[in-house]
Order: structure tokens, then sequence, then C-alpha cells
């Protein structure tokens, strides 16, 4: 690394800079960038306190990698321990290729080991990213295997703006919210109206905009046995996830006097360029006829531009599930080199040739795990 | 020139702080930062003709050095000329 720059962790006097970095990551709008930051690290349920590495320039931040805490289910016995995530890694531009991601990806390591950690998990690592940090020693779990369905507007939208790009003069108004099909502008207009129709009252599903804490979890308490390591769903996990001020949310409730199922529905609004994608980010049923049920409704009643989701960790009824409604895979590109991937590392450099294990659970292999979208 | 020599002189344009030899650890050190390791797939990919999913690919162990990387590439095309 370049001698010019220091890695530090963070302290609260860096918030202000962290958060003008932050833009390049999540985009111009401060106050979202701002309670984004605050929701994910000062009031993070599982770190007592925020987790980043910065590198400084003279003083000024021009990099950062964060730690975020989850907190995950061991097997059948339900032991919970905290295995934090790798998130939020960006170098400002005139400042890449200088050796700053790779100290940044080890410095991580060695405050999660300070922490008491033993793992760090990356789930949502860009190309460049994941390249890094399997050069620093992390190893793919499996890829996540990304699927989306698209409604036909969204094609059709996206030939015009395309259009408009090639065009003299009119090239500058391609990215105008005009080009933007009613459902990429407001994506949860229909299911919000499907919520009083005719169609849904006397079904046993209901469209919410506020998530059900207590009543999830009591959900989740239902289901069989699964010997996986998985995301804790308990009350205090969608109190706060939920809250995520960069998300809208919708929630699907599959209720005959208690939940039998839920299916969460979330976009973006910090993305930039080509709207984003409504993503079912959380799907769970007492049975298949549940989650198909609420899945169907999502699809009919949402009739989105784009709806995707993970599916690497799905059981095979669930895949086609998807595959009937008409989920296909996205994200081509990336699929060839085996992204997006979720990766894992020991924090300590003297693990990395053993067996990498959890308190004897294994954690190479999908098969061991159960991924939801952490935010 | 060799795949070797061809190795060394695409690493040499990394302007890497070390002089690199065959068996200099580039990724066990951290001598590749993330734009380098870019480029080393990318060479890889053009080597053997086929995209290269880095994700089953153990850095640390198969191309840590020039031997591994050349080794590496040599195992992919044997591979591709047996058919599989």
């Amino acid at each position: 690394m370049d001698p010019a720059f220091e890695i530090v962790r963070y302290q609260s006097g860096h918030k202000e800079q962290v958060l003008r970095l932050q833009r390049h990551l999540w985009g111009p709008d401060a106050a979202l960038n701002r309670a984004y930051f605050e929701w994910k690290y000062e009031q993070n349920p599982y770190l007592t306190q925020p987790a980043l590495c910065l590198a400084l320039h003279r003083g000024e931040v021009v990099g950062m990698r964060g730690i975020v805490g989850a907190k995950w289910w061991l097997g059948t016995s339900r032991r919970a321990v905290v295995i934090p995530c790798t998130d939020d890694f960006v170098i400002a531009p005139d400042h890449r290729d200088r050796g700053l991601a790779s100290a940044l990806i080890h410095a991580a390591l060695a405050y999660a080991s300070d922490l008491g950690h033993s793992f760090l998990l990356s789930l949502r690592a860009g190309s460049v990213n994941v390249l890094a940090s399997l050069g620093a020693g992390y190893r793919s779990i499996g890829a996540l295997e990304p699927v989306g369905c698209a409604g036909p507007q969204r094609a059709r939208f996206k030939r015009a703006r395309q259009l408009l790009l090639r065009t003299r003069f009119l090239w500058r108004y391609a990215d105008s919210p005009l080009l933007l099909a009613p459902s990429e502008r407001m994506p949860f207009r229909r299911l919000d109206r499907s919520a009083w129709a005719p169609t849904l009252r006397g079904s046993r599903i209901r469209i919410e905009r506020t998530p059900l804490p207590t009543a999830m979890a009591e959900m989740e308490d239902r289901l069989p046995p699964d010997d996986r390591i998985r995301q804790v769903h308990d009350p205090e996990y969608f109190d706060w996830v939920f809250r995520n001020p960069a998300l809208e949310y919708r929630y699907l409730f599959w209720e005959d006097q208690r939940i039998e199922g839920y299916l969460v529905l979330q976009r973006s609004l910090l993305s930039r360029g080509e709207p984003a994608s409504v993503v079912v980010s959380d799907w769970e049923g007492t049975g298949d006829a549940v989650r198909t049920d609420l899945l169907d409704a999502a699809v009919r009643h949402g009739r989105f531009s784009h709806l995707a989701t993970w599916t690497a960790t799905y059981p095979e009824s669930v895949k086609a599930t998807l595959t009937r409604v008409g989920f296909v895979p996205i994200d081509l590109k990336r699929r060839v080199r085996g992204q997006p991937a979720a990766l894992i590392r020991p924090v300590r450099d003297a693990d990395l040739d053993h067996e990498w294990t959890i308190e004897g659970h294994p954690v190479m292999g999908l098969d061991n795990w159960r991924f939801r979208l952490l935010d | 020139m060799s795949l070797r020599e061809e190795l060394l002189g695409t690493i040499a344009a990394w302007h890497l702080p070390v002089a690199v030899t065959d068996d200099t650890a580039l990724i066990r050190s951290g001598l590749l930062d993330s734009l380098a390791l870019f480029n080393l797939v990318l060479w890889v990919e053009e080597k053997t003709g086929h995209p290269l999913d880095p994700t089953r690919v153990d850095f640390r162990n198969e191309l840590n050095t020039v031997t591994n990387i050349l080794e590496f590439v040599a195992r992919r095309r044997q591979q591709d000329a047996a058919g599989g």
C-alpha cells in the first residue's frame, strides 16, 4: 500500500466524512445516506458499536469497508452465533489502484478477530471486490443463483430509452422518469390497490405496509427443524431489519387464525441508473401450498416490471414454483463466473489451512446454509 | 515467446514493488491488488480460451506463483483436449 495512506478503525468523529464518501456507493441523497448508515451500523442489534475500517489520505477518509452484525442459528439446537458480514466497500475514485482494497480487507479481518468473531461473510460483493476477497483468502460457499421475472412493459420502455440514447440532441432525456414504465416509477402501486380488491377480500392473503415481527417469529418457531446455518429470525431481527430506510417494503401474509406464511417484497430507494427490481427478500411458510399462494398473489397482484430473488438455498419444490410462475436465471454474465456468491473466510490466517467449521458445523457448501437477503 | 515469458512480461506491467521470479508468492504475500487480480484472471481466460469462474479457484494455492499459474493453465488446456 502507498505509504501516503493509513488504515484506521471508525470513530464517531469520522462520521461526516464517511457519509460524504458513501455518495460514491449509495447515491447523492445525503439524508438517506445518513439514515441508512445509522440504521445499519449504529442501530444494528448484534454489534454494540459501528465497526468499519477506513483508509485515510492526509486525514481524509477515502476508503471504507463495513462490518455488519448478523446472527445465525447453528443446526437444530438453534444455538445462535454472530457471524458478521462485510459490506459497503468503497474507495474514492481518485485513490483506486493503490492497494487500498487489499489493505481494507485485511484490516476488517483483524477488526473482526479483535471483536471475538471467527469468520467473516461477504454476500453482496461486486466482481472486483469478489476477486480481491478471493485473493485475500476468502472462499466461495456457492453461487446465490438469482432469478427474475420481467413484465412486458419493461422491455418496451427499455427499448425506448436505448433508442433515445442513440438519438442526436434527445439522448440527454433518456433517463427521464417519463421513460420509465408506470410499474418502474411506482412499483408497488398495483399491489397497494389490490390490497382492497375483491379478489383478495375473503382470501387468506393480506397485503400490509408494516411487518408483524412477533407473529412472523412465532411462525418461524413452528417450522420443522432445520440443521443448516441460517439467520436468526426472532422479533428483534424482524423489528430491526425492516426499519431499513433505504428500502421500501410490502408484506404479504397468509393467515388462518394465525400467520402460516409470509412473503416480503422490497425495492431500493438508493438505486441509480436502470430502475431497480422489486426483490423477494424473505419468503417462508408452513407448507408448499402456502408459499405457492403467496408467490402467486405477489406476481398476480403486483404485476411488477421486474421481480427477482436468490434461489441457491431454496428447496427444489420452491425453485419449481418459481419456474412455473415465469422466473428465469438472470445476471448471466456474472453467473458464468460463479457470482453473485456467498464468500467466507476465517478471520485468522492460522485457520486458513484447517477445516472451516463453526462450533463443529462445516461452513463450506451451500447445503450447510440457508441464505436470505440481509438488506 | 514462451508462455512463461509472456506471463512474466504481463506481471512486469503491473509494476510490483519486488522482482518477480517463478516462485514469488503473488497471492499469499498480498502483492497483487484487485486490479492485478482482475488482469490475472483475464490473462488466464485468454490463455485457456474460456471464462474463468474465480469462485471455483483456490487462489492461494492454484494461482500463487508464476509456476502455479502456468501449471493451472496447462491443466485447463489438458482438460479441454481430453474433452472435459
